[in-house]
């Protein structure tokens, strides 16, 4: 394709907030394209948001037209068509490129001649060092040959959320991700998975079926379904009263009374709480804490760690024989893995006090080797905590109940080397300063006018023109806001499950050559 | 009292059904052969009183198969119109850089007199393109070919000779028209007497060289043409080129040449403010205060338009 055929129109007018485009017959351009503009000393990346028909003709003829359309079949053809009845593109001009990218401070003059994109033009693209997570994406069509990475380690640590309707592929996004982070040693991640579709088996591709998985850890409470994992087991000995506050809805006299036992039992706490009788605890408070709070404080701890005679699916009053899952997970982390916690079999609360307690003991561990040893915390690798249905711990609802582990990493992991990665349908429901912390917003397709502002309103990079756009994301289809990227990226993103496919046709090839 | 005497007099006239003759040959075919169209358009830029400045621009397009292949415009010109003294009448046209004959405008009224040079460069433009064009192809000019002024009437002479010797269609096509029989639109007439004959697309010679033309079935317009060329083939092919959806039964390179040709009112304003600005810097300050205190029609038009 010469560089004539690559036009696809001419500038006509606009400011610089809005640039409008005379688009060349059968020139097949969409919203969501993004076009180049040449000219001598600069580069326009123009996105199109929107689309016109338009006329040389008064309304009045073209109803005419129409009408004559519709009545005469016979005698009558359009002269000209193409110069007559056209389309008008509404751009955007998303950055300038002279020496380095500019913000759009200038304009291209009449006429200039609008082009389709090349790869050459985002050679930039390829200058970033991080994670492939798709293939540059105009409109519908999927630029094969240009391909998008995410700057991983500058990105981690400042948060991300993923944000799409049910379908539209977020956990496909995860996992690609994720996977790319697998071949990345420095960086380390957690994946709370409460549906058990991140690890793989029974016939779901997972992590585990990538070819580069000595890196990846899984623990589950399944461990006996899945040879190369570990046991998920929570010992009371190891939980501490801070691990419920912000997750499990409890009064004040209630943290107070579960304050005063894990000072007087200290790690025996919660399995003294929950094995004896409510006399001798009342009697052990010494009047401090009331019958009745006792009884519910047994009731909902029990309720919320699913106990059964002291033991339940994750959860165990038993004395730990060996190290701790906490340390476990920590020293893990610190090597560079990739860890999964199958939080499947439990229930709503149960599962937030897994992911809470895990993410408190290795945000502390990350926080005390800063100040303590920073040469020590220099070496270890960026950590992304990724966890779905968000607002379930960071919502407004589930805040009210008090501040809790992931919405102090959102607000101070950036320091220690921690970030959140969270995942949502419904962005709405989450705190506006929550969302602006987020500093990488992975859009994929949200049809809710609320959930499209409160996102739009909170990214870093303005997007308050690709509205339409995104609620037009088809399935696998992103936008892509982040402080690390030149503009927002429109993305296809990379079937997880082809993927895997191909890295383990590679790694076959590899040794067959070999 | 004034509707009923309107009536009245409406009634008289077409009390009696008129007789035409038969002259109707029905187009029963289409051809896309080459077509060259001509216009052209004019505006007044500054009205002195004894002398006024306008600016002309005459077009060209041509269209072949039904697509177009060329369109510019040929002539664009300011041009002058003087009255060098009431006294013995005289009045002059100055153009930059085009060679214009003198014209005898004795006989025309001064106003009128842009009309016909627009005329005479529209002809001159036509004269050109014949002498490029082939056999069997048309030169579509806007108006009818008879002409009152004398170098006009040459131009036409030599176009017509240019159109016989090589075989040429030479057409005039009257966009309006003003024929009256017994006191009535003769064009309606025929147009009348050719719906109960059942005709749809028809042509009406009216001599020689004349005709009345009913271009397309489903449109209602009937336009006079002159002619130099097989009225045949001139009809075939102005009939393909009357189907455009926007202005059915009239032919669509002569929409595209007046549209390319028009001057509009913006243009004609800014061209006016220029045309001050050079006065003024070459010392003419006046000028402006004559042209204000002239005519405030123009702004009266702006303001009740807007």
């Amino acid at each position: 394709m010469n560089a004539e055929n690559n036009v696809v129109g001419q500038i006509i007018s606009g400011n610089v907030s809005k640039i409008f485009i005379r688009i060349k017959n059968n020139s097949e351009v969409d919203v969501g394209d993004i076009l180049i503009c040449e000219e001598k000393n600069a580069k326009y990346y123009i996105k199109i948001i929107d689309l016109n028909i338009s006329s040389q003709l008064e309304n009045q003829f073209i109803e005419e037209i129409a009408g004559n359309n519709l009545e005469y079949e016979e005698d009558s053809m359009l002269f000209d068509e193409k110069d007559r009845f056209y389309k008008i593109g509404c751009g955007k001009i998303l950055k300038i490129q002279t020496l380095g990218f500019h913000p759009p401070r200038n304009l291209p003059k009449h006429f200039s001649k609008v082009r389709r994109v090349k790869e050459k033009d985002f050679e930039f693209l390829k200058e970033n060092k991080g994670v492939e997570i798709g293939n540059l994406r105009l409109g519908m069509k999927s630029l094969e040959n240009i391909k998008v990475k995410l700057p991983s380690n500058e990105l981690v640590s400042h948060h991300m959320l993923v944000v799409a309707a049910t379908g539209r592929g977020k956990s496909n996004f995860a996992k690609v991700f994720i996977k790319g982070l697998m071949e990345i040693p420095e960086v380390s991640s957690i994946i709370i998975d409460p549906h058990g579709e991140y690890y793989g088996g029974r016939g779901i591709i997972g992590l585990s079926h990538h070819p580069n998985r000595k890196n990846l850890r899984f623990f589950t409470p399944r461990f006996t379904e899945y040879p190369e994992s570990e046991e998920l087991r929570i010992h009371a000995q190891d939980l501490e009263p801070n691990d419920f506050f912000g997750i499990v809805d409890l009064s004040g006299a209630q943290k107070e009374a579960m304050q005063l036992f894990y000072r007087k039992f200290k790690e025996e706490w919660l399995s003294n709480m929950l094995k004896m009788d409510i006399q001798s605890l009342e009697k052990m408070s010494e009047g401090r804490v009331m019958r009745s709070t006792i009884f519910t404080l047994k009731r909902k701890l029990n309720n919320s760690l699913e106990l059964n005679d002291g033991e339940g699916i994750v959860f165990s009053l038993k004395k730990r024989e060996g190290t701790s899952i906490f340390s476990k997970i920590q020293k893990a982390v610190c090597e560079g893995n990739i860890i999964i916690i199958d939080t499947n079999l439990v229930g709503d609360e149960a599962e937030k006090i897994i992911s809470s307690s895990i993410t408190t003991r290795i945000f502390n561990y990350y926080r005390k080797e800063k100040q303590a040893n920073p040469k020590r915390f220099n070496t270890l690798p960026e950590l992304l905590i990724v966890f779905e249905e968000a607002p379930r711990v960071l919502g407004i609802d589930a805040l009210a109940k008090g501040t809790n582990i992931f919405e102090r990493i959102t607000r101070e992991g950036r320091k220690f080397k921690v970030g959140v990665c969270a995942i949502t349908q419904m962005p709405s429901l989450l705190p506006k300063e929550i969302l602006s912390q987020m500093n990488t917003k992975v859009i994929l397709g949200l049809p809710a006018p609320s959930d499209r502002e409160a996102v739009i309103n909170s990214s870093t990079q303005n997007i308050s023109d690709e509205s339409v756009e995104i609620q037009m994301l088809d399935r696998g289809e992103a936008l892509i806001t982040s402080p690390f990227l030149e503009f927002p990226l429109p993305v296809k993103i990379h079937y997880f499950n082809d993927l895997i496919k191909k890295s383990r046709k590679e790694k076959t090839m590899i040794f067959g050559f070999g | 009292m004034i509707f009923n005497k309107i009536i009245e007099i409406l009634k008289s006239k077409t009390r009696n059904k008129i007789r035409i003759k038969n002259n109707f040959k029905k187009i029963e075919k289409k051809r896309s052969d080459k077509l060259y169209a001509i216009d052209g358009g004019n505006c007044l830029i500054m009205d002195g009183g004894t002398w006024y400045l306008s600016k002309i621009r005459i077009s060209c397009v041509t269209y072949d198969n039904g697509k177009k292949i060329y369109n510019k415009k040929e002539t664009e010109t300011i041009v002058l119109v003087h009255n060098e003294g009431l006294r013995n009448n005289k009045k002059t046209v100055i153009a930059e850089e085009l060679n214009l004959p003198e014209f005898d405008f004795k006989k025309i009224k001064f106003e009128e007199i842009i009309g016909y040079v627009r005329k005479y460069l529209e002809l001159k433009t036509g004269l050109k393109k014949l002498k490029e064009m082939k056999n069997g192809e048309t030169l579509l000019i806007d108006g009818l070919l008879a002409c009152e002024l004398e170098e006009n009437k040459k131009i036409v002479k030599k176009m017509i000779e240019i159109a016989q010797k090589n075989k040429i269609n030479l057409v005039g096509f009257a966009k309006t028209t003003r024929m009256l029989k017994n006191g009535r639109n003769y064009l309606s007439i025929v147009k009348n007497t050719g719906d109960e004959l059942g005709l749809k697309k028809w042509v009406y010679a009216l001599n020689e060289n004349e005709a009345l033309v009913k271009l397309n079935e489903n449109s209602n317009r009937v336009f006079r043409i002159q002619y130099f060329g097989d009225l045949k083939n001139i009809s075939e092919i102005l009939c393909f080129y009357s189907r455009d959806k926007s202005i059915l039964g009239y032919p669509y390179p002569l929409l595209k040449a007046d549209l390319t040709a028009r001057i509009s009112r913006r243009e004609a304003k800014s061209e006016k403010n220029r045309t001050i600005l050079f006065l003024k810097k070459m010392g003419l300050k006046e000028v402006e205060q004559d042209l204000l205190s002239q005519d405030l029609h123009k702004k009266l038009d702006e303001i009740a338009y807007k």
